[in-house]
């Protein structure tokens, strides 16, 4: 095979022949702007010269990019080639998404790339991709600060410690040396630079090995001892506050180059050696490649354009046109990239550098380990600690991983899927007739009334279909799921397994933060402090804007109904922001400079709260508004001469003719907050340690971060609406008593 | 109980003076009806009275204390309101307690009295119900209960029978006048029914246009109203009115007729002529006999409705272009379209000033 493929490749890619078929190759990826541009000057290019060969180059943007990848190939109208970064390669080929290139290798085609770029391409002794370019971090510093990029961590530290105190012309601090310190992308190049490592030579995980420890007595050091690094940090905060000039330093990789402010003139050097080690730091290196679809229609075709798209001529336009640090050798030494000082330097940087484990269990490093970091920036836990506690966090994980893996080889797989959706289908249709049968009276005097009124319920019947695919088929879909195990692309009847773990919190003990019980506790606090913030704060509103004497009442409306009416994200990411701990608006008020909110659960908790209570009074305020109009003004006055003073009358009289409009809201209310994604997500981001986290971005998680344990998430998410499903009935009974005070 | 005296009140909504310059004395114990047409200020007077209406100028005393800037709840009044105002959510027996136990009342005293207020008016049975499961009648009742309860000095009804029916009315009607009686409290009751104001009223206040038109006890009112307004509003069915001049003799003409006035009047009109109103009520008229026919003081005038009523029969007639209403015998058998002559009793007339209203004789 190995000897056919020059002699294929050559007459794929020779001139055709009249009347010869003209292959068709579908190419995604999720390059935008600049890369984007290059990469298709390159196809263009490769059409110029391949007439027999079409390429239909699709953009898809990079948040569905991975999901679509995953759930199109299988069904065979995915992408016959398509680029991506190296870390998902193993999970792939373990499920049959990709195809080797081993086959269609011709021999030395390998020499134009680095080496470290293949190593991260080939799982189990396998290339599975052909490499576009590679991602490290290195040292950004801006000149006017730093006229001599730092060698050493040393001098590193005592360059940032001369920035200590300083301010900018706006008296703002300039900080010495700023990076995402708690995320282990970033840490990497100093846990590799400590001698550190994530798994052993045999595979096995080993985050508490004593290079690693060292690694995070530094960044505690960075930190919490000197003081040198903020403690908040995110990727927005690295890029304004160096385009603003307000910091000397900065630990990016080559996208940071398209953000960098034009006015500033800048300088990259390698991550400086480590003192401590004498090595230098270094930092992981990510791949990306043009990977091969296993369901590609024509694989040598596909194979072809691959390979053509990886020459050093098209490199090259990636390189300076795209700004990509590309895999060729070659390139480096073409005259017009050596006059990029920068580009160099992520060469360079790549002699160092990491390549990422392309192992899936990689993927169940990345939280537990980010939370380690941060737990010792944060001065919560030592670095052993810290380090132990991911070490069995992670360890988990993969254990089940691994265990659920090992299933494999069963006589199921998508059947069992589609197996699993009928049977979420067929169990919602049984439940539906069941409920019919019980209340069978009103279904028939229902059914009755339908025929009758024939008209009214044609026009409905559009909304109605829809609300029943969207609605109910993803309802049946996710309850069919929870039944099943998923591993690897496939799918395994697991009965009560996943409930069953989860209720008898198999993996953590009760107390632990990952545990259903202590999510489910979080989740009632949250929802029981913010509804009842909401009700306290919208109530009190409506009752001063009731108020006669107050003027411009309409303006205030307007203005108290706008944190409703903006988008609830956009308003979470404004609050993280106005949180942050040394730029946020909220620290500069209360004169808490460099105080986190998000270290200690408390605060962190307090912080969402506020950020949702901020977004939730207005709906108890507009229901409270409309109710208070509804009480007739002369009861009020009987109650004046009853002698009851202004708190009776609101204890005896508004609230309780309140209560048949508000019980609906809290109803909704705390559904709302029960299920509230977003601001938990975005504000705190389950900071410190997902202790913060809710039930359902729990359930999100499992599915997204700790290992594609989809029918356990699915089973969350059932155990979730359950509970709401029994509250609702519990308080629909309640209400009912309440209801119809003006009748 | 106590004296309830307004002196110079008036009331302004913005520019509005809505009610003016209102004195009255109201005695302890006294049953004091406000009456005039809807929006002639009435409720507003009432209100102010109870202190949920600031009074924009005078003085409210009640039992000798200047009351203007007390608050409600210190006046030591009570009221019902047209629309009842119970408290939708509570029981009968906590809307009638509703007012003691907001004072602190001890809780055997309230039961007792509310279960003698509830003896009363018969809400003895409902007393667990909420106001929605009451007809129109019980709540009424019940809205007295929570006014009866309190003792208070005064009593303020703001039409309380006026969301009730016909039949309903009346038997509520006797039983506040039974409820003054027993109770002897200051009432200050409200209406636009003159019929009630009649039955009920010690003394009758009748205000139009925010102005107090006349006061004095029902019979006063009827017989001797100061005023057209006074003459027009009180009585059922209406005084007729027949616009005329004052002449030589002195007589009065208009339109196919001279009457000639008695002599009990001529001292009343002298040196006076021009535009007047002859007022008369249907009672003092009469279709005249064909005897009578063709005499001089009558008045020539056509019949068009006749209404049976039983024991009466009214008759409505159209004479120079205006309805006159006569009070005939239940026999009374003309037919509709007849031609007839009217005879009227004018000792029982009063005369009007054309211009002022303001009553001559
Ligand atoms: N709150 C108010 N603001 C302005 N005008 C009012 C108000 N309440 C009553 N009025 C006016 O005052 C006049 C008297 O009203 P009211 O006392 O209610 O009459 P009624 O004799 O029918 O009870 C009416 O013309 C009414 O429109
Ligand atoms: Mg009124």
């Amino acid at each position: 095979m190995r000897t056919l493929a020059p002699i294929l490749l050559l007459s794929l890619l020779a001139p055709p022949a009249a009347g010869q078929d003209v292959a068709e190759v579908e190419l995604w990826h999720s390059y935008r702007e600049r890369e984007r541009a290059a990469l298709e000057k390159t196809i263009r290019d490769f059409a110029a010269e391949n007439p027999r060969i079409r390429v239909k180059a699709t953009f898809v943007p990079y948040d569905a990019y991975l999901d679509k990848i995953t759930a199109s190939i299988p069904r065979g109208h995915g992408p016959d080639v398509f680029i991506v970064a190296h870390d998902r390669i193993g999970g792939w080929a373990d499920a049959a998404l990709i195809a080797p290139l081993t086959a269609y290798l011709p021999p030395g085609l390998l020499d134009r790339f680095f080496k470290k770029t293949i190593d991260p391409l080939t799982y189990r002794r396998q290339l599975f991709g052909l490499p576009t370019s590679f991602k490290s971090t290195a040292l950004f510093y801006n000149r006017a600060l730093v006229p001599e990029p730092p060698r050493t961590t040393a001098e590193m530290i005592a360059l940032a410690e001369s920035f200590r105190g300083k301010l900018d012309k706006n008296g703002e601090p300039v900080y010495g040396l700023v990076y995402e310190h708690s995320s282990t992308y970033f840490h990497a190049a100093w846990l590799f630079g400590f001698k550190g490592q994530l798994f052993n030579s045999r595979g096995e995980l080993t985050l508490d090995h004593p290079g690693n420890a060292e690694s995070l007595h530094f960044l505690h050091k960075l930190v919490r001892e000197l003081h040198l690094v903020p403690e908040d940090v995110t990727s927005i905060k690295v890029t304004s506050l160096f385009n603003t000039g307000r910091a000397a330093m900065v630990i990016n990789g080559p996208w940071f180059r398209g953000e960098i402010d034009p006015g500033i003139d800048y300088g990259a050097a390698l991550l400086p050696e480590i003192a401590q080690s004498g090595i230098r730091a270094r930092p992981f290196v990510g791949a990306e490649a043009f990977l091969l679809s296993a369901k590609a229609k024509n694989p040598e075709a596909a194979f072809a354009v691959m390979e053509a798209l990886t020459r050093d001529s098209a490199a090259r336009v990636r390189c300076l046109e795209g700004f990509q640090p590309v895999a060729n050798v070659k390139v480096y030494d073409d005259p017009a990239v050596r006059a990029d000082p920068v580009m160099q330097i992520f060469r360079e940087e790549l002699e160092y550098a990491v390549p990422m484990s392309n192992d899936p269990a990689m993927r169940m490093v990345w939280v537990p380990l980010d939370h380690a970091l941060g737990n010792v920036a944060a001065g919560r836990a030592t670095p052993e600690q810290a380090l132990a506690e991911a070490q069995q966090r992670a360890g988990s994980q993969i254990a089940e991983f691994r265990k659920s893996a090992a299933l494999k080889g069963g006589d199921t797989g998508h059947d069992e899927f589609v197996r699993a959706i009928l049977w979420g289908l067929g169990g919602g249709l049984l439940t539906l007739l069941l409920v019919m049968a019980v209340l069978w009276k009103r279904v028939k005097r229902g059914f009755a009334e339908a025929v009758r009124q024939r008209s009214a319920y044609a026009y409905i019947a559009p909304a109605m279909l829809a609300m029943g695919l969207l609605v109910f088929v993803p309802f049946a879909v996710g309850l069919g799921l929870s039944f099943f195990h998923y591993s690897q692309g496939e799918y395994y009847y697991a009965g009560l397994k996943n409930f069953s773990d989860i209720l008898s919190s198999r993996e953590y003990p009760i107390t632990d933060s990952f545990s259903f019980y202590y999510k489910l506790f979080v989740t009632i606090v949250w929802t029981v402090s913010n509804v009842f913030l909401h009700l306290v704060i919208g109530l009190g509103l409506a009752l001063l804007l009731k108020n006669p004497l107050l003027k411009l009442k309409g303006l205030y409306r307007v203005l108290l109904i706008i944190p409703w009416a903006i988008p609830n994200y956009i308003t979470a990411i404004v609050w993280r922001g106005m949180f942050d701990a040394d730029e946020g608006v909220i620290n500069h008020l209360l004169g808490l400079q460099g105080f986190s909110w998000w270290n200690s659960p408390v605060s962190a908790f307090f912080a969402n709260l506020v950020c949702n209570c901020w977004l939730g009074f207005p709906f108890m305020m507009v229901v409270s508004l409309g109710a208070l109009q509804s009480i007739p003004k002369d009861l009020y006055e009987a109650a004046d001469v009853d002698g009851a003073s202004r708190w009776r009358k609101f204890r005896h009289i508004t609230l309780p003719l309140l209560k048949p409009a508000l019980f609906p809201a809290i109803i909704l209310g705390v559904i709302w907050t029960f299920n509230m994604f977003n601001v938990i997500y975005l504000v705190s981001r389950g900071a410190p340690n997902g202790s913060t986290d809710i039930l359902v971005i729990e359930a999100f998680r499992w599915a997204f971060e700790r290992g594609d344990r989809y029918g356990y998430a699915a089973a969350y998410s059932t155990l979730i609406f359950i509970i709401l499903l029994v509250y609702t009935l519990i308080t629909n009974r309640v209400t009912r008593a309440t209801e119809g005070a003006f009748e | 109980m106590a004296e309830v005296v307004l002196s110079g009140v008036g009331k302004l909504f913005g520019e509005q003076l809505v009610v003016r310059n209102v004195d009255l004395r109201i005695a302890d114990g006294e049953f004091v009806v406000l009456v005039g047409p809807s929006g002639c200020g009435k409720t507003t007077t009432l209100r102010m009275i109870a202190g949920l209406e600031e009074i924009s100028e005078g003085e409210l005393r009640i039992g000798g204390k200047r009351m203007n800037e007390v608050h409600p709840k210190d006046r030591d009044i009570a009221m019902v309101f047209q629309s009842y105002a119970l408290y939708p959510h509570m029981s009968v027996r906590d809307n009638i307690s509703f007012g003691l136990r907001m004072r602190g009342m001890k809780k055997a005293e309230i039961e007792s009295r509310v279960a003698e207020a509830a003896d009363i008016l018969g809400l003895s049975e409902l007393l667990e119900r909420k106001p929605k499961e009451l007809s129109g009648g019980q709540r009424q009742r019940v809205a007295m209960g929570r006014a009866i309860v309190r003792k208070p000095k005064v009593f303020l009804f703001d039409e309380p029978l006026s969301n009730l029916d016909a039949k309903l009315r009346v038997q509520m009607r006797a039983e506040i006048a039974k409820l003054h009686k027993r109770l002897s409290t200051t009432i200050v009751y409200v209406t636009h029914d003159q019929v009630e104001a009649m039955t009920l009223a010690e003394r009758i206040v009748v205000m139009d246009r925010g102005v107090v038109q006349q006061v004095g006890t029902p019979l006063e009112v009827f017989t001797h109203p100061r005023n057209r307004f006074v003459a027009g509003f009180i009585g059922s069915p209406a005084m007729n009115f027949i616009p005329c001049e004052l002449g030589e003799g002195p007589s009065l003409s208009g339109q196919g007729f001279r009457l000639r006035l008695p002599e009990v009047h001529r001292a009343a009109v002298q040196g006076r002529a021009g535009k007047v109103e002859l007022g008369i009520r249907p009672t003092h008229m009469r279709v005249a006999s064909e005897k009578a026919a063709g005499a001089s003081d009558l008045l020539p005038a056509q019949i068009e409705v006749r209404e049976p009523m039983g024991t009466e029969t009214y008759v409505y007639l159209s004479f120079a272009g205006q309805m006159l209403c006569v009070r005939e015998e239940a026999g009374f058998a003309a037919p509709v379209g007849a031609k007839v002559e009217l005879e009227l009793d004018l000792m029982a007339a009063h005369l009007f000033d054309g211009q002022s209203g303001e009553v001559i004789f």
